[in-house]
């Protein structure tokens, strides 16, 4: 099984780019593949409770692991209550671990 | 075997969070005993320029000293150093065609010149490769 690590630098609010990313974690998803999805910077925002919430959820309900970087998520004040259930804190030490085991690592 | 991780960069200091971002994963891929490459392209290559200065805050009334300006010239090779430390190589070339367009030749020390055939050399050798693409 093809894995995949997908890591979002973008918020949809700013990059309507940033909605087909997630559409991309969704297909590779379909296809079969061990996909995760990483948020950096501001692509941490939609996290928080929005209009762009059910993207998210779809994501996981397919199966894709989501993580939110700690750093990003501090500075912009996101606490994990704020967050939405089923996304996991992670650190940028995760990238590193699977870059290292050979996972694709994209970054958006 | 050590392995070895390669990043590209392309977004130049102070203007994007990418770069933090970067180096915060080039840190932690250093810090974790690996080899590094980096090969910096388009304004990336001002990375590890040399010229960069800090100045003081007068809107704030800091001095230099006080405003302990970032300076990535000044990360970039502490984590070289580090990676001496470590037993490691942290490697950065710079693409010598950014470098010529923006006058960007007085880099710190350890960098190099070098072109896209460098990047293209090291994705093939490397564990991995991580593309930071820029706006």
């Amino acid at each position: 099984m093809k894995k995949f690590w997908m890591i979002s630098s973008r918020d949809p609010f700013e990059h309507g780019d940033a909605l087909q990313f997630y559409q991309d974690c969704q297909s590779l998803a379909d296809f079969g593949s061990d996909v995760t999805l990483f948020l950096v910077q501001n692509g941490v925002l939609p996290t928080r409770s929005s209009k762009y919430s059910d993207c998210l959820e779809t994501l996981i309900e397919k199966g894709v692991a989501i993580y939110a970087d700690c750093y990003s998520l501090e500075v912009r004040g996101i606490r994990e209550e704020d967050m939405l259930p089923g996304i996991q804190k992670g650190e940028l030490s995760l990238i590193i671990d699977q870059m290292a085991d050979g996972t694709k690592v994209v970054w958006h | 075997m050590k392995k070895t991780l390669t990043f590209c960069l392309m977004d130049p200091p102070f203007e994007s969070e990418r770069s933090t971002t970067a180096l915060r994963l080039i840190a932690i891929a250093v810090e974790k005993g690996f080899d590094v490459n980096v090969f910096a392209y388009e304004g990336a290559v001002s990375l590890p320029f040399s010229k960069q200065m800090p100045h003081p805050n007068g809107v704030h009334g800091r001095n230099i000293e006080e405003e302990n300006h970032p300076l990535p010239k000044v990360w970039i090779s502490e984590l070289m150093q580090q990676a001496e430390r470590l037993g490691s190589t942290l490697r950065w070339v710079n693409c010598g065609l950014c470098v010529d367009e923006r006058g960007a030749m007085e880099s710190i020390e350890g960098v190099t010149r070098g072109t896209p055939s460098d990047l293209l050399e090291w994705s093939e050798v490397s564990d991995n490769t991580l593309v930071i693409g820029t706006r």
